[in-house]
């Protein structure tokens, strides 16, 4: 088994607007290697959610490879890259995206529902990751009834559930305070450096960049960045302003 | 104010939403507007059959005894309001000659041009006969004695003692109902019939034909006052007798048609709206929290639904009259109509769409758009769902145990005759309303049931959907009260018709038990003016080889307490089965009574006499009145019900009754067709008609069984009407749930699992309504042939149909799951980026 979960090539993503070529990102190339927390960060527009979609196979690119954990996307049919998501890879979205109508064990469970897999069995999974986010004991709970901190959390659980390789996070920390924000980021930090699980969080903020193993910076649809985060303020202060422009 | 162009945009960027109320809203005012002109139009239909049945000649006026009477002696029946016209007739049996070959028949002279004008006939060669020693004869009758225009025939009559001879000018082919009812084998000017009857200046008969909108009873009544014995006026029976039970029970499926189409219509925009309206909540809070007032999103959602109900109600009424004219030509193709009855634009129809449509619109949005602005703004943007409301089940409960104390009210009404029949209708609709309350008490079992077992095979798929069926309840429930409507409509109107062709295929095998009839020429269809058959040629019948028995028939004229009846005399004496269909009485020991003098009559002639099986009824034949025990009521569809039967032997000793006029003949089990091929044979040489029992057969079922095929187009019609609510609702529900699929597309859940998902919600959508809309169906079914016992007078039992429940079931679930396989497929291709960011 390759160590690295992503291996893109030459990846570009072209969007029609109105009859306009529109590029995302354009000629990316890169690696991404298992147990790493890995930042994307760059201003609105850059291309870095598209490329975090791409890598999810939830968006293919126009052109160029990605391998997500040995998988050529482009030999994969919707059946088998659905499949892949489904055991693979987890999802983390800004805005949560849970079920409203089904209960905190409910929308953890679902992803090993879909999957098949015994209620006898997914249920002591669910909790298993629902006690590791905090959340054990708002089981039956509605989202309605949690707050955005603890959705978000349930977002996590939900998306560790099925023991990916890979687990996306869009902006995670985006509709929450700074409190909840650094729990959450925490929370990933923990889950990348916990197992062989990869987490890939896209984000404005330059806190959670600082947290991750790796940073890459995304400005004008290519790689202005890609190392280790810096740490001191000043480090910091700069790649805001490279950022902001 | 909102501008114009919010509006303008909520409509235009959401094209499927906007297409899909508007089609909405046409449905419902279609299905009004089609319900409504195919009533207009089958009522036009009806009288135009009515008519062709011989309703036309309304009343005619005989001697009782048959005889010929001097026309100068009528009084100028044109002084009477009503009368239209009156035409003389004259009728004689006949034989006619053409070379070697020999035909009877009845010669009928009238002034043709007149007595014609009527009938549905077609001159297959030459012209109607204008001067005198012209005749035409039936287009048979010319085959059998190869006879055409321009051959010299004669004729002759009994007690005539030389024959005529006439020249043929034409050949007459009579088309559908007259050809059923025409006995006249050939035709000729009034006076050289009346010659041939040695009668002249006589008539036999003289047609009445009444104003379309006279009273037949006054007008007979104040006829009959005028006229001296043996003169009497008689509502002549005819086919249409026949068909009644079924035109009544027609007329009230369509009633009953017309009013629930009313009620599936609402409910289908309602739910339509309801689903639109949440959809935009967080686009109505955000407007309220940018400073609109309640009034003005209020103001806002009235004016977009003002507009799709205007577009809508305009394509409703032309889809309505558009299917409407399918219905209409679908039925002109079933009655066989050869001019094509042009059905105009009903003005009625088209109000009532312009009315319904707007007013439906408004109504449907009143209600989610005043649970819209009742939210919270804040909330509503915080929250990812609508918000959850309890379905009100005990109060729907106390809502359908009024509605059904009103409806047995109604019931208990009509039964003591303080409100007319009508009211029935009234009551049969809310007892299904009734239903509809009560059925979201049953949505959660019935899909827990579905559940259990098709879980087994797709747990993944049939949890969700069912989840979502759940979660959805106040649409669940909408959707499958469209569904329930139809459905239960669709099945009480289905049962009670076959019930009723039931009951005449019943009917025809108890009674007809011969192989093959032979008859001396055609009867009227009150089985008066028969030609007796001459009892030699039963001896000659019985030499041919195949024929088991024979069994003579006589028909009578006969008056019972003022009311014009036949008396049928059959020998009763053979080992077989008695051939009388009993609906009240017992068939145990029913021979005896019947050789001994007793008397069975039709449940026509039972439930207008007022009389049942252990009663007595006065019968006058000729002259002689003799008061008999009634030994049963029976089923019979004969001389329109009006028929009482007794032994020959018996009859005979009691009454002048006539000579056989028909032979039943019965095969033997060995018989082969050669028998048939020879009995048609010797119906030739001795110039008699010859029908099989499949003849017969087909004939009757053309006049009544042939009606069931307008049941199987309301049927249709209702289907699609439910497999339309069942494409909005779940297309709705791929618009509303667009998100959260495309949330289980990310999280791993494939194409083909999606599209399961929505067939198996569309299959517990078809369940829970046609489940309790077959138990509600057949309930209305009940209370169709009770309270309309009164009106369809053969005394209808009610029974289930299975058949007709199972086939229908089948074909409603199926449709069910067709009806989602568009709307799964598109949740299926819905893209999970595009779908997870939509609102």
């Amino acid at each position: 088994m390759s160590n690295d979960v992503i291996q893109a090539c030459n990846l570009s993503k072209v969007f029609q607007l109105e009859g306009t070529d529109v590029n995302a990102f354009t000629d990316i190339s890169l690696s991404i290697a298992r147990s790493q927390m890995v930042a994307i960060m760059g201003p609105s527009g850059s291309g870095k959610s598209t490329l975090l979609h791409v890598m999810g196979g939830i968006e293919p690119p126009t052109s160029g490879e990605i391998r997500i954990d040995g998988a050529n996307v482009a030999d994969l049919d919707d059946q088998a890259l659905t499949l892949l998501r489904r055991r693979k890879i987890g999802f983390v979205f800004q805005s949560f995206n849970l079920v409203p109508t089904l209960s905190v064990i409910e929308n953890v469970t679902l992803p090993l529902i879909l999957d098949g897999v015994s209620a006898r069995e997914s249920e002591p999974r669910a909790i298993l990751q629902l006690d590791r986010v905090g959340l054990s004991h708002r089981l039956r709970h509605l989202p309605s009834q949690l707050s955005g901190g603890e959705q978000q959390r349930v977002a996590i659980a939900r998306a560790l559930v099925i023991n990916p390789s890979l687990i996306l996070a869009d902006e995670p920390t985006g509709n929450l305070d700074s409190v909840r924000g650094r729990e959450i980021t925490r929370l990933l930090c923990d889950v990348a450096h916990s197992g062989l699980q990869t987490v890939v969080v896209v984000t404005h903020d330059i806190r959670v960049a600082s947290q991750a193993d790796r940073l890459i910076v995304l400005l004008d649809g290519r790689i202005r960045y890609d190392g280790r985060p810096g740490t001191d303020a000043e480090w910091m202060a700069a790649l805001k302003l490279e950022i902001d422009g | 104010m909102i501008p114009w162009s919010f509006s303008w945009n909520n409509l235009r960027l959401r094209p499927l939403r906007t297409l899909l109320t508007v089609l909405s809203i046409a449905g419902g005012v279609a299905s009004v507007v089609a319900v409504l002109q195919a009533i207009a139009a089958t009522r036009v239909q009806l009288d135009a059959m009515q008519e062709m049945l011989g309703e036309r000649e309304s009343l005619e006026i005989v001697a009782n005894d048959k005889s010929a009477f001097p026309l100068n002696e009528l009084p100028d029946l044109s002084q009477f309001t009503g009368v239209q016209k009156t035409i003389p007739i004259f009728r004689v049996f006949t034989k006619i000659l053409l070379g070697n070959e020999e035909a009877r028949g009845i010669a009928l002279g009238a002034n043709l041009e007149e007595y014609l004008s009527g009938k549905e006939f077609t001159l297959v060669s030459g012209q109607v006969p204008r001067t005198a020693n012209e005749v035409c004869l039936e287009e048979s009758v010319a085959e059998h004695l190869h006879a055409k225009a321009g051959d010299e025939i004669r004729i002759g009559a009994r007690g005539l003692p030389w024959l005529l001879t006439k020249q043929v000018t034409g050949i007459l082919k009579f088309e559908k109902m007259t050809a059923v009812e025409e006995t006249a084998s050939i035709f000729m000017p009034m006076a050289d019939a009346a010659r041939l009857g040695k009668a002249p200046g006589k008539a036999t008969s003289l047609q009445v034909l009444l104003k379309p909108e006279a009273d037949a009873d006054e007008v007979s009544d104040v006829i009959q006052r005028t006229l001296q014995p043996p003169l009497v006026v008689n509502e002549p029976a005819s086919a249409a007798d026949m068909t009644r039970p079924t035109e009544a029970i027609i007329n009230i499926g369509l009633n009953v048609a017309a009013l629930l189409s009313v009620v599936a219509a609402v409910f289908i925009v309602i739910n339509t709206f309801q689903i639109s309206v949440t959809e935009r909540r967080k686009q109505t809070a955000l407007i309220r929290i940018v400073g609109a007032t309640t009034d003005q999103v209020g103001a806002s959602m009235y004016r977009e639904a003002f507009v799709l109900g205007s577009i809508g109600t305009v394509a409703g009424i032309i889809f309505g009259v558009l299917g409407s004219a399918a219905i209409s030509r679908g039925m002109d193709g079933i009655y066989g109509f050869d001019r094509p009855l042009t059905i105009p634009i009903h003005p009625l129809a088209i109000v009532a769409g312009l009315i319904f449509g707007p007013i439906v619109t408004l109504i449907a949005v009143w209600y989610p758009t005043r649970l819209a602005c009742e939210q919270r703004p804040l909330a509503v943007l915080k929250s990812a769902s609508a918000p959850h409301r309890e379905f009100p089940v005990r109060r729907t409960m106390l809502w359908g145990s009024i509605l059904l104390a009103t409806s047995l009210a109604l019931f208990a009404c009509t039964a003591r005759k303080i409100m007319p029949d009508v009211t029935s209708i009234l009551g049969i609709s809310l007892v299904q309303i009734a239903g509809v309350v009560f059925l979201p008490g049953l949505i959660r079992p019935i899909a827990a049931a579905l559940y259990f077992f098709i879980g087994r095979a797709y747990p993944v798929e049939a949890q969700l959907g069912h989840r979502q069926l759940l979660d959805n309840f106040g649409r669940t429930s909408l959707t499958i009260s469209v569904m329930f409507i139809v459905s239960g409509t669709s099945i009480s109107v289905g049962n009670t018709t076959l019930a009723i062709t039931h009951d005449v295929q019943s009917w025809l095998d108890r009674t007809l038990t011969a192989n093959y009839l032979l008859r001396a020429s055609k009867p009227r269809v009150d089985m008066s003016e028969a030609e007796p058959l001459s009892p030699e040629l039963a001896a000659e019948v019985r030499a041919i080889p195949g024929v088991e028995s024979i069994d003579p028939v006589a028909f009578s004229l006969a008056s019972i307490d003022g009311i014009s009846a036949t008396l049928m005399s059959r020998d009763l004496t053979g080992p077989e089965p008695l051939p009388v269909d009993l609906v009240e009485g017992q068939y145990s020991g029913l021979r005896a009574k019947m050789m001994a003098g007793e008397a069975v009559v039709g449940s026509v002639l039972a439930h207008r006499l007022g009389v049942q099986s252990g009663g007595e009824i006065r019968l006058e034949i000729g002259g002689i009145t003799h008061v008999l025990p009634l030994a049963g009521i029976v089923r019979e569809y004969t001389a329109g019900g009006l028929m009482v039967i007794m032994d020959s032997t018996a009859a005979a000793e009691l009454f002048p009754v006539q000579p056989a006029q028909i032979f039943g003949i019965k095969a033997t089990a060995s018989a082969t067709i050669a028998t048939g091929e020879q009995l048609q044979q010797f119906s030739r040489k001795h110039g008699l008609i010859y029908q099989s029992y499949n003849d017969l057969k087909e004939l009757v079922q053309s006049l009544i069984l042939g009606l069931t095929d307008r049941l199987w187009m309301i049927l249709i019609l209702a289907l699609v009407i439910a497999g339309f609510a069942i494409v909005n609702t779940l297309t709705m529900n791929v618009i509303e749930q667009t998100r959260y699929l495309g949330l289980l597309r990310v999280v791993g859940m494939t194409r083909a699992q999606v599209i399961r998902m929505f067939l198996f919600q569309a299959f517990v959508l078809g369940s829970l309504a046609l489940l309790p809309g077959a138990i509600i169906g057949v309930v209305m079914a009940w209370l169709i042939t009770v309270s309309y016992a009164g009106v369809i007078e053969h005394g209808v039992k009610f029974a289930i149909n299975f058949p007709l429940l199972g086939l229908y079931l089948a074909a409603g679930v199926l449709l069910s799951v067709l009806s989602a396989v568009l709307p799964a497929i598109r949740a299926g291709r819905l893209k999970p980026l595009d779908a997870i960011h939509q609102e």
